[in-house]
Order: structure tokens, then C-alpha cells, then sequence
């Protein structure tokens, strides 16, 4: 099933967020109804596959990995383990780059900050997400669009599973000029123990 | 008495008028301007200018704000939420935050900063073997998840020239056994996570407390072993102020209690009020008048100054009590007034020999108390007899009682003591030469500085900062190249901020390194590899072009991570470097006109500048003084023994400092003249008091010495309660100083002055 469960999502689902043509009473109904839905989870863990669609690229490229999440203390492990093996790693305020399986550190400021946004778009944290992003919903989902500076995305959009309340199916990154990056996620596993190698 | 005849009652009415006017007016104004807070008119001419620059460095605008855990993680997690909180709260600026179109700019501005050793690296990079390793790693990079955070960078610079603009930006860290990991410096132990952060606010005496309620705030709801902080310039505002408010509540109780003590005690009458409004009248003219001839007035002028305004009232004193005394106005006056102009002569004398320092409070402090001290003998002259015309006589035991006589030889033997216990002591006393300890700091303060310092160890060479200047911006760029060829030492700032003639000349060699040759080869380099891994070929084009672009401009902004220059109030300009100190590098500095500043050095230069100081004035008002009491009393001898209570003062003073190990500082230095003057000021009592027939003695009661000594006493010796470093030690200054001296001048010199 290719579904996945967002757990961290909306669990701290706020304010900044905007129903698309929602009236404030529908707006608030919504968010507390995802609060409610995401609130128990705390782990996640799932594999998942790319799709990178690049005009610099001759043909799509399709990469696949597995990703492992942790609430509370936040840990995300997400690793590419086709065509090669890499990633990252952020566990309890610290970034490492994994190359081989092998972790090390991140030296500049710029692979940290980049590691911190994708920690953040992928813990979906919407209180943090709704500071830089516009959210608007849509009937299976939502889109993020970036506000100010953030110029390297034209848009997130997120699908959420018509079978899984507390899953997701996919997320398009769209990118302006048309490139985009698609990412399907299998196989989740919600509240599961994750082994603590994972993140040391 | 006829200080104020009847024929000048109109005279005196107006004069009256037109003093509450003065006061009301100069009140009146002095609200409407803001003391100046400026460090530069605390500082040697001589050294002005260095002490300018250190206020402008890059490092001294900046808060350091630290935090200390348990652990590594979750000290820096607590670094993290305390930064965001302290943006969140807008108390600091949001720090550098590193982003494409930066390192873009970054990239562009290579081609102006290129050098030698650029290209030799760069030359490892040219093989076709090279160009395939790098492509792959490029490709990894952009398939990855980050790919399209990357990718414009990637296509932009696939060579990772950038890498080489990053090298130029770590030279700028001198620290280099300071580890610096997801933006804080770190110590070795990484429970301590430094962030030094630029403030939002100008960093007066609201943002150190508002900074300080921050912290107690957030410390608050921290767990027991986790520690938050911030320390530099505003710290140490914020302790100041919290202790010099404590300090002026606790001392200004007590300065009116004494007054109200002194005044039951000696005074009793509705008339003496007089006296102590005085200087309620003198201070806010004399600030006026200091204001007006220095175009603005110091904090701590009107401080000090208004201390020193409290001076005012022996003038009132002297006259109140000869005026009660019940002897004939006609008799008294000639002497009264003559003790008063030799009185007034002395001070202003002391003040004067102020004026020959090179501090500018110090210049101001002369000035406002020169025009304090005047006004208050003209309105003890001839403004408040006036008003003290059927004052009762007063009582035997105010007016008659002498002091208990003691013998000649003892006098005399006790002040030789005296004097030689202060001159052992002024040789054995223990000079603070940490200028540090002028600030009032607490113990928590010092315990959390001592954690800065060892997050900061591990430098081998002390840091200094280094100066050069030029006409313009440009200029000083150009002067800064110079010294570094001169001295031969690396000067990081210049790597990054190139004058325009070697921008383009670095300009000129990068054109002539990326030579039609090399970009053709590197470009099919590119396509070939592009091609192995499927990219399409053309994609590196942009590269291509920024590497044989002829129009590029440097339009690179990196102020926003390092700011090197400083305008200087000439509307010249410095570039600011860090580098090692050495005495060698010094001398280099000063032959080449930089100015090189090691916080070591330039304390030493300071306290020995007003030391220097300090001992031209003390000598200078030793001199006029002696002149002046020489030809106004006719004698030399009368000179002399009108410096025992002074002499006597120093030495007790100084003999107590080395008894009770007293650590004294440069405050002390400031205080002898005044100390020297009011000295004198006892003994021309005694003296004129001496001079006079027995039958009219009575106006010169010793009570008259103990009220305005112990008025003084009441303004400067309380501040023995302070905890404050400076006020302190002006406070046990004045205690030994003005109370030996009033005891002296009371018992010693009429035993010395009697005849055998």
C-alpha cells in the first residue's frame, strides 16, 4: 500500500494555517480534527521511493531508501540506499551526512541549514512550516507555497491517504522552471520501536 | 556687618532675583539635555583615539550570550532555544544564515579576490580524472533529496570553487582551537555553546536591562544544571547600574540623615535651612555653565560635580556662625571676608591645576566646581547676611567651647608619625592596575566570565587588535596591503576586502589563468562526464561563461558576517584586523602609523597616562597653593603649617591603605587635590582664626569646622557604604582624607599655632 502515515505533521498543527476556501469556522474544525487524527504518533518509520525530474537530466532518475522518525527527541534518519548509498542524519540537534552508512559530521553552516529545512519539511511541522510557507488545503491534502526569500521551491504538495487517516501518499516538490521531485511512500510502520543504531 | 549695606538693599533684592532666575532657568534647560555617556571624555588625550577604535571594533558592538549543560546535546539544544527566543523578542539582530543567492554572490566574487595560491589549488581539480570525481559527487548531490536546494549552485560551480572563498573566510577566526560546530563556539568540552550576536538596540542603560530581564526570565525555567548567560560591554552596564542604584538609594539616605543629624546637632534654627539650599541654587547654574563652555556636560561631571557643589556650604557655614557669634559686623568682617577669598582662592586653585590633565571630566569637573564655589562666596557674602540679620547669638556651648587642649610636642610628634607611617605606606600600598575592577561586577558575573575565558582558551599568543587607517575607505585598504607586505604577517581581512587596485589586478589574473585554452579543455571535460552520467552537456554552460566573463563586477556584501571598517571623527577611515600581538608587531605598527591594541597594553598605557597626570596636578595645585597662602598671609611659615592637616590627611590616609591592605585605584589620584584643598581650607580657618584678637575669637567657633566637615563628610564619606568599586574607594577616601583632616586641623595645628 502506498501509503505512509505522517505522524509529526499536525501535531502541532496552529494558527498560521489557512483552509482554502474555508470559512475560520471550517479552518478550525479542520485543524483540530488533524490534531486529534496525528496526535498519538510518535515514531514512523517507511521506505520510499524519488523520482527526480530534472531538465539537466536526459531521463528521470528513480533512487529508493528508507526513512525512520522520532517525535520526542526529534531524530530523522532518511538514507538513499539505491543507486547509491547516502543521506543524513539529525539526531538531537546535530546534523551528519551518511555516506556508505558511514556517518560524518557536517562541517559548513550551509549542508547544516539545508538539513535543518529538510527536517523540517519532513517532520511537516505546520507551526514551523507556516512561518515560511503560505498552507492551503485541498481535498486530499495540502501545498505549501514559500513565502519572502525562499526562492529554490515553487511549491510542496502533500497527499494524504483516502485509507489511512494517519498516512500520506505522496509529496511533489516542484521547483520553478518545472522540475520536480516526487516522492511515494511504502510500507509504513506507525508507534513501532525504532532501534537506537538507527540514530547513533 | 556691612557686607550688604543698606544703600545695596535694592542691589541685593535684584541680585537675589536674578539668581532664582538663573537657578530656574539653568533647572529648566538642564532637563531638556542628555548627559553624555561617551567613554572618550574619560580617557588621556593621548590616548583617545585608541581608545575609540577598541569601542568600534567588530567584537566590542557585539552581545556573547552563553549557555553551559550537562552534556554536549543538550547544551546545544538550550543554545538553540535561546537564540530563537532572544530573535523572537527582537533584543538581537538575526545573525548571518547562509542561502543560494549568498554563496552565488560569494562565487561571483572570486575572480577579485584571486590569488596564487587559488590557483594552485585550483590546478588539482583540472584533470579530466578530477573533473569526473567531482561530476560524480555533483550527481549524487543532485539526485539526492537536497538535489534541488543544491542544483543551482551545482551547475553554477561544479568545480567547488566556492570552497576556496570559504578558506578566506576562516582566516578571519583567529581562535583556532576553538571549535566552531552548527553556528556557536564551542570549548573543548562542547558543554559550553558560545553565540556572539549583534544588538537590535543602541546598547545604553534600557537595553541592559531589558537584556538582564530577558535572562533572569528565561533562566527561570531552566533545570538546575543548565546555565544561560550574556556577557561584554552591556554585562557589564547591566551590573553597574543595578549597583549604583542600590548604591545611590543607600548612600543618599544616609548623606540626608547625617545632615539632618549635623543640623540638630549645631544648627537648630530655621534661618541655617539656608545653608543647606545652597546648593540647590549652585548646581544647576554650574552644570549650565559647564554645559555652555564644553557644548555638552558628562554624567559623571554632574556626579562628582554636584558632590563637590556640596563644598558650597562652608562659605554659608563660616559666615552663619561669626554672624552668631554676638561680636560687632564691623569687627568681623574684614577677617571673614579675607578667610573666605583665601578660602575660595585655594579650592578654585586646586580645580584649576585640573585643568592641565588631558581628561576632559576632569576639565569639566574644574569648571563646574569653579563656578559652584564662586557663586556660593558671592551668595555667602552678600546675599544671605542679608537674611541673617537678628540671628540669636548663640549659645556658649556652640560658639565658645574649644576643642580639649593637647601639648605642642605631642602635636608635633604625632604628625611626624603620622606623616612617616603614609610615606612607608604610600611605597607598600597595592596599586589595582585591572582596569575591570573599576566596574561594579557581582560574584555570579565573575564566575561566568571565568567560563568565557575558558571556552576562549587555548590561544597561544594574546590577540590584539590592529588599526590602519586612510583618508578613505579605499585608502585604508590600499595602507592595510601595504603593512602586510611590510610586516610580512597575514592579514585576513585584506584577502576578502581587496583594494580596487588589486582587485584588479587578482581580477586581471583570473581572466589570464582561465585562458581560452583551459575553459575549452575543462568544457569538454565537463560534457564528457555530464554525458557518463546522463546529464545533459550543455548544462554547465553558466559556468562556462562566469569563467571568461569580462563584465563581472564585485558586488559581494560580506558586512553582514564581518564588518572591518571604522569612520573615525575626523571622517577618516580604519580597517580593523585581528592578529597576534608580539612587541615586534608593535613596533612595525607604529613606524607604518597603524595603531596596534592589545587589551594588556593598552591598560598599562592608560593607568600609567593618569598616573602621570594625577601627579602633574597634585604637583601643580601643591604649587599654587603654597603661593597663594604664602602672599595672602605674608609668610612662609603660616604657608607651611597650612599644609599640616593636609600632610597629616595624606599620611593617615595612606598608612590605613597599607595597614588594612586596601587595594586603591586611579579614583584616588582624582580625589587628592580636592582632598588637598579642603586640607587647606581647615587650616586658613585655624590660621585666620589664630590671626584674630582673643576678644573676637567667638566668630571663628570650632563648631563652624565640624559643620562644614562634617557636611562633607556627609556627602563624600558615606559613600563608604557603596559597593560600587570607584565610589568606594572615593568614599574611604574622603572618610580618612577629610576626617583626619578636619581632626588635625581641630586639635593639632591650634596646639602647634600656640605660642610657647
Amino acid at each position: 500500500m502506498k501509503k505512509i502515515i505522517f505522524t509529526v505533521c499536525f501535531l502541532l498543527f496552529s494558527v498560521g494555517v489557512m483552509a482554502q476556501d474555508l470559512q475560520p469556522a471550517e479552518e478550525n474544525s479542520l485543524a483540530q480534527e488533524i490534531q486529534q487524527r496525528f496526535a498519538s504518533v510518535q515514531t514512523l518509520s517507511a521506505s520510499f521511493t524519488q523520482e527526480k525530474h530534472m531538465s539537466l537530466l536526459e531521463q528521470p532518475v528513480t533512487s529508493a531508501g528508507y526513512f525512520a522518525f522520532s517525535k520526542d527527541p526529534a531524530k530523522i534518519r532518511w538514507e538513499y540506499t539505491e543507486p547509491f548509498q547516502n543521506g543524513f542524519l539529525m539526531s538531537e540537534g546535530k546534523t551528519f551526512r551518511l555516506e556508505e552508512g558511514i556517518k560524518k559530521p557536517v562541517k559548513n553552516a550551509m549542508s547544516s541549514h539545508i538539513a535543518a529545512q529538510m527536517m523540517m519539511w519532513l517532520s511537516f511541522d505546520l507551526t514551523e512550516l507556516s512561518k515560511n510557507y503560505e498552507v492551503e488545503y485541498f481535498e486530499r491534502g495540502v501545498m505549501l507555497y514559500p513565502k519572502g526569500k525562499i526562492t529554490v521551491l515553487q511549491k510542496i504538495t502533500a497527499w494524504f491517504s483516502t485509507e489511512n487517516p494517519q498516512a500520506l501518499e505522496k509529496i511533489r516538490l516542484d521547483e520553478p522552471g518545472g522540475d520536480y521531485t516526487l516522492l511515494r511512500f511504502l510500507n509504513p510502520q506507525i508507534n513501532q520501536p525504532l532501534k537506537k543504531e538507527l540514530f547513533q | 556687618m556691612k557686607l550688604a549695606g543698606n544703600n545695596r538693599r535694592i542691589l541685593n533684592i535684584l541680585f537675589t532675583g536674578l539668581l532664582i532666575f538663573a537657578m530656574v532657568a539653568s533647572s529648566w534647560k538642564l532637563l531638556h539635555i542628555k548627559p553624555q555617556e561617551n567613554i572618550n571624555g574619560l580617557v588621556p588625550f593621548a590616548l583617545r583615539e585608541q581608545i575609540y577604535l577598541f569601542q568600534k571594533s567588530p567584537l566590542n558592538r557585539k552581545v556573547f550570550v552563553i549557555v553551559q549543560g550537562p552534556d554536549e546535546n543538550s547544551s546545544l539544544d538550550y543554545a538553540r532555544g535561546l537564540q530563537q527566543s532572544l530573535l523572537d523578542q527582537h533584543l538581537i539582530k538575526p545573525g548571518f544564515q547562509p542561502s543560494l543567492d549568498r554563496m552565488q554572490a560569494w562565487l561571483g566574487a572570486l575572480p577579485f579576490r584571486w590569488t596564487a595560491k587559488d590557483e594552485q589549488q585550483t590546478l588539482t581539480k583540472l584533470s579530466a580524472e578530477a573533473v569526473d570525481r567531482l561530476m560524480a559527487e555533483n550527481y549524487k548531490k543532485l539526485i539526492s533529496l537536497e538535489g534541488w536546494v543544491l542544483k543551482p549552485l551545482l551547475l553554477a560551480d561544479p568545480l567547488h570553487l566556492i570552497d576556496l572563498m570559504g578558506q578566506k573566510f576562516a582566516l578571519l577566526n583567529p581562535q583556532t582551537s576553538v571549535r566552531y560546530q552548527n553556528g556557536f563556539l564551542t570549548d573543548a568540552t562542547g558543554r559550553v555553546h558560545l553565540g556572539i550576536y549583534e544588538l537590535n538596540a543602541i546598547p545604553d542603560f534600557a537595553a541592559a536591562r531589558q537584556m538582564t530581564q530577558f535572562f533572569q526570565q528565561f533562566s527561570k525555567d531552566l533545570p538546575a544544571d543548565v546555565k544561560a548567560f550574556f556577557l561584554g560591554g552591556l554585562r557589564y552596564t547591566a551590573e553597574n547600574v543595578q549597583i549604583i542604584q542600590r548604591d545611590l538609594w543607600i548612600v543618599g539616605t544616609l548623606a540626608m540623615l547625617s545632615l539632618i543629624l549635623i543640623f540638630i546637632s549645631f544648627l537648630r534654627m530655621k534661618q541655617a535651612l539656608l545653608i543647606y539650599l545652597l546648593p540647590l541654587a549652585v548646581t544647576p547654574i554650574a552644570a549650565w555653565v559647564t554645559y555652555w563652555i564644553f557644548d555638552g556636560i558628562s554624567g559623571i561631571t554632574l556626579g562628582f560635580g554636584s558632590v563637590v557643589a556640596g563644598l558650597s556650604v562652608d562659605y554659608a557655614v563660616y559666615v552663619f556662625f561669626a554672624l552668631r557669634s554676638g561680636q560687632e559686623r564691623q569687627l568681623i568682617t574684614p577677617p571673614l571676608k579675607r578667610h573666605l577669598f583665601c578660602t575660595f582662592t585655594t579650592s578654585a586653585l586646586c580645580f584649576v591645576s585640573l585643568f592641565i590633565s588631558s581628561v576632559e571630566v576632569f576639565r569639566q569637573i574644574a569648571v563646574f566646581a569653579l563656578t559652584g564655589l564662586l557663586i556660593s562666596l558671592l551668595i555667602a557674602l552678600y546675599i544671605l547676611p542679608v537674611y541673617w540679620k537678628n540671628l540669636p547669638i548663640a549659645e556658649n556651648s556652640i560658639s565658645k567651647s574649644l576643642p580639649p587642649k593637647i601639648s605642642k610636642p605631642f602635636a608635633w610628634s604625632l604628625c611626624f608619625g603620622v606623616i612617616c607611617l603614609g610615606v612607608i605606606g604610600l611605597f607598600q600600598i597595592h596599586f589595582e592596575s585591572d582596569l575591570n575592577s573599576l566596574n561594579a561586577t557581582s560574584g555570579i558575573f565573575k564566575q561566568q566570565y571565568n567560563i568565557l575565558q575558558n571556552t576562549l582558551q587555548g590561544r597561544d599568543q594574546e590577540q590584539a587588535l590592529l588599526f590602519v587607517k586612510g583618508r578613505t575607505r579605499e585608502e585604508a585598504l590600499e595602507q592595510s596591503e601595504r603593512f602586510e607586505q611590510q610586516a610580512g604577517i597575514p592579514l585576513a581581512v585584506n584577502a576578502l576586502f581587496p583594494s580596487k587596485n588589486t582587485a584588479e589586478k587578482q581580477v586581471a589574473q583570473w581572466r589570464n589563468f582561465w585562458n581560452q585554452d583551459r575553459v575549452l579543455k575543462l568544457q569538454n571535460d565537463l560534457e564528457i562526464s555530464a554525458k557518463k552520467l546522463g546529464m545533459v552537456p550543455a548544462a554547465f554552460k553558466p559556468f562556462i561563461d562566469f569563467l571568461t566573463d569580462l563584465t563581472q563586477k564585485d558586488t559581494a556584501d560580506f558586512s553582514s558576517i564581518y564588518d572591518p571598517f571604522i569612520s573615525l571623527p575626523n571622517g577618516d577611515w580604519a580597517v580593523t584586523h585581528m592578529v597576534p600581538y608580539s612587541p615586534r608587531l608593535l613596533q612595525q605598527a607604529t613606524r607604518f602609523g597603524a595603531i596596534l591594541i592589545a587589551g594588556s597594553q593598552l591598560q598599562q598605557d592608560l593607568l600609567k597616562q593618569i598616573q602621570q597626570e594625577s601627579l602633574w596636578v597634585v604637583e601643580l595645585a601643591f604649587l599654587l597653593n603654597f603661593a597663594a597662602v604664602t602672599i595672602i598671609f605674608r609668610s612662609i611659615r603660616k604657608a607651611l603649617l597650612a599644609f599640616i592637616p593636609v600632610l597629616f590627611a595624606a599620611g593617615f590616609t595612606f598608612a590605613c591603605f597599607w595597614i588594612f591592605q586596601l587595594k586603591i585605584n586611579l579614583f584616588v589620584l582624582i580625589f587628592l587635590p580636592l582632598l588637598m584643598g579642603l586640607g587647606i581650607d581647615y587650616a586658613i580657618f585655624q590660621l585666620t582664626r589664630h590671626e584674630l584678637a582673643p576678644s573676637i575669637r567667638t566668630a571663628y567657633a570650632p563648631a563652624a569646622l565640624w559643620v562644614a566637615a562634617l557636611s562633607t563628610l556627609a556627602g563624600f564619606g558615606v559613600l563608604i557604604f557603596a559597593r560600587h568599586s570607584v565610589l568606594f574607594m572615593m568614599g574611604i577616601s574622603s572618610f580618612l582624607g577629610i576626617g583626619s583632616a578636619m581632626l588635625s586641623a581641630q586639635y593639632l595645628l591650634p596646639a602647634i599655632l600656640e605660642k610657647k
